[in-house]
């Protein structure tokens, strides 16, 4: 499942760093109240452990994997029951050396041919973000190494098996992907995954 | 050149100026998200003239990283 709130940036706004502490504190509440919805599972009794790259998981639960994201005036967490990359961005100007740095030929003419070019940037950065993340690697993963084909229509692909995406543009500011990787044989509960998580949004 | 990449620093993150040292974390203190950090690594290329290879560019991990790789490249 994917939970999503969105963040009221004059309140936070009010000291300096402000706003990151309390996205970072809103994505760790949805982490928790997942958990306890879809697991029965206290975070009182939960300990957080890290992977090689840095990736949070929960110690003792290796089938439940989970994911955060946060970015201006959005918190948003992922909980699957396979390996899940979330990203969020507020869609801005598209940046120049962002461009060179992360995207294929191809992508780079997608951008500047779609009708929104900048909602296009955050679209295929946040696809590749939520990517690399899945994996557990990051940008050490190397973002041109994440060709993204988007069709007219919903279908997402990168070209690996087992990985599947999905995206959607909320309040008409944001875009938010979420890659799932393959669900181990054997894992509890495959229930979604062949086609996406369910996403779970609160205003305010 | 440590208040000139601080100055870049803040341009991206809402950070506490006074939290922005050389041993600050540019993720874990600093509040750092993937695209941010791109971002500032293409102004730190226009801005002190040098060339971030991607590979060098995700194993800086504090602010004194940062300012040893752009000294080592100037």
């Amino acid at each position: 499942m994917i939970y999503l709130c969105r963040l009221p940036d004059p309140f936070s706004d009010c000291v300096p760093g402000g706003r990151r502490l309390l996205a970072h504190a809103a994505a760790f509440g949805l982490l928790e109240a997942g958990l306890r919805a879809e697991y029965g599972l206290d975070s009182g009794r939960l300990w957080f452990e890290r992977g090689d790259c840095g990736k949070p998981a929960l110690a003792g639960f290796p089938d439940i994997h989970f994911n955060f994201t946060h970015c201006a005036g959005l918190a948003a967490c992922a909980i699957a029951p396979a390996a899940v990359g979330i990203d969020a961005e507020r869609v801005g100007p598209r940046r120049e050396p962002v461009m060179k740095r992360a995207y294929t030929q191809e992508e780079r003419l997608w951008i500047e041919r779609s009708p929104d070019p900048d909602e296009a940037f955050f679209r295929l950065w946040t696809l590749k973000e939520s990517f690399v993340k899945a994996v557990g690697e990051g940008l050490g993963y190397g973002l041109q190494r994440v060709p993204i084909v988007l069709g007219d229509g919903p279908r997402v692909s990168c070209g690996r098996k087992g990985f599947h995406f999905s995206q959607r543009i909320l309040w008409g500011t944001h875009v938010v992907s979420v890659c799932t990787g393959p669900v181990p044989a054997g894992a509890a509960d495959r229930t979604g995954m062949e086609e996406e998580l369910a996403w779970n949004k609160t205003d305010g | 050149m440590l208040e000139k990449l601080k100055g870049i620093i803040l341009k991206y993150v809402d950070a506490d100026p006074a939290a922005v040292t050389p041993e600050a974390r540019f993720v874990e203190d600093l509040g750092f998200n993937s695209y941010d950090f791109m971002c500032m690594v293409g102004e730190v290329e226009e801005v002190f003239d040098v060339e971030v290879q991607e590979r060098d560019a995700v194993k800086i991990k504090t602010v004194q990283d940062a300012l040893h790789y752009i000294e080592s490249l100037q």
